[in-house]
């Protein structure tokens, strides 16, 4: 049987999740930068500019 | 980029959407604003289980719901790594898992265990799948015999895993590493068969099964027949 919950650092590779794990990855991921839009931005930023 | 690569672009993305769609865990009567958003059963879901990659809910219909964690560094679910161990044999042991291998694993599920599909993915990150319920089997039922012809038991002196049960299958007619398929994870459906809900899987490494010539050829042979013994057979003039 996984434990529950542990402690993330350290702790051991698999356990039983809980909704709180949840929360916490979900409040990471929004702490993260939109990695497609990076490359987008970057992208248009480096392109030629088209003229009329 | 030009117009032409916009274009191609906006497609590509429509068409993953399609296989992919984007889903909200507020569809399901969850809120991803809270510290658990899966606390309390909603009016659609009742939470029936779960382990260490997901949590399970059931509807009004019977159809299974899974929530898979993504970890914070974008790990979710489980695989296998692989070393070369001693004396030939191949050691596997289970990791975090990516995705793609999740989505692998899925299919894997629905091939070879109970009808799955991927209802799709929440704008945080979080996977569902949808599966057929079944029930459970009285514990510590021996499940070793499990459909031998699709799911051929590995011999031990090939491969070495942290995982119950290593089977070799094919997907797409590459030889994977199937495991886990223990009781809990071994339901009966509506027929009385027994069905796989989860398991652990990865693809057997080819560069390591071209240094692991009797590994490669019972994979080989198993192919051909699943009941293929450790050994090749050889003809009596050969001895």
């Amino acid at each position: 049987m996984a434990p529950a919950s542990p402690a993330r650092k350290d702790g051991p590779l698999f356990w039983t999740v809980t909704g709180n794990d949840f929360g916490r990855s979900i409040s990471w991921a929004k702490r993260q930068p939109n990695a497609l839009s990076q490359q987008i931005k970057t992208a248009l930023s480096s392109s030629p500019k088209k003229t009329k | 980029m030009t117009g032409g690569e916009w274009a191609a672009l906006g497609q590509a993305i429509r068409e993953f959407r399609a296989t992919l769609p984007l889903v909200r865990l507020e569809d399901f009567g969850f809120s991803a604003e809270v510290a658990d958003p899966f606390e309390a059963n909603t009016a659609q879901l009742t939470r029936i289980g779960g382990g260490v990659e997901a949590l399970a809910f059931v509807d009004a219909k019977l159809s299974v719901y899974k929530f898979f964690l993504f970890r914070e560094g974008g790990d979710v679910g489980a695989t296998f790594a692989f070393r070369r161990g001693e004396s030939d044999l191949l050691e596997a042991t289970a990791v975090p898992g990516s995705y793609r291998m999740l989505f692998e694993k899925l299919r894997l599920i629905h091939e070879f265990g109970i009808p799955t599909e991927l209802v799709g993915l929440t704008r945080e990150g979080i996977p569902v799948a949808k599966q057929v319920f079944g029930r459970m089997l009285p514990e510590k039922t021996d499940v070793s015999g499990l459909d031998p012809a699709r799911l051929i038991p590995i011999p031990s002196r090939f491969l070495r895993a942290d995982r119950d049960h290593p089977r070799l299958a094919f997907l797409d007619g590459v030889p994977w590493l199937v495991a886990d398929t223990h009781d809990r994870n071994v339901v009966s459906d509506e027929t009385g068969a027994w069905r796989i809900i989860d398991l652990v899987a990865a693809p057997l490494p080819r560069e390591w099964l071209g240094q692991m010539r009797l590994f490669h050829d019972w994979i080989e042979r198993a192919r051909r027949d699943p009941r293929a013994e450790v050994l090749a057979p050889v003809r009596d003039d050969e001895l």
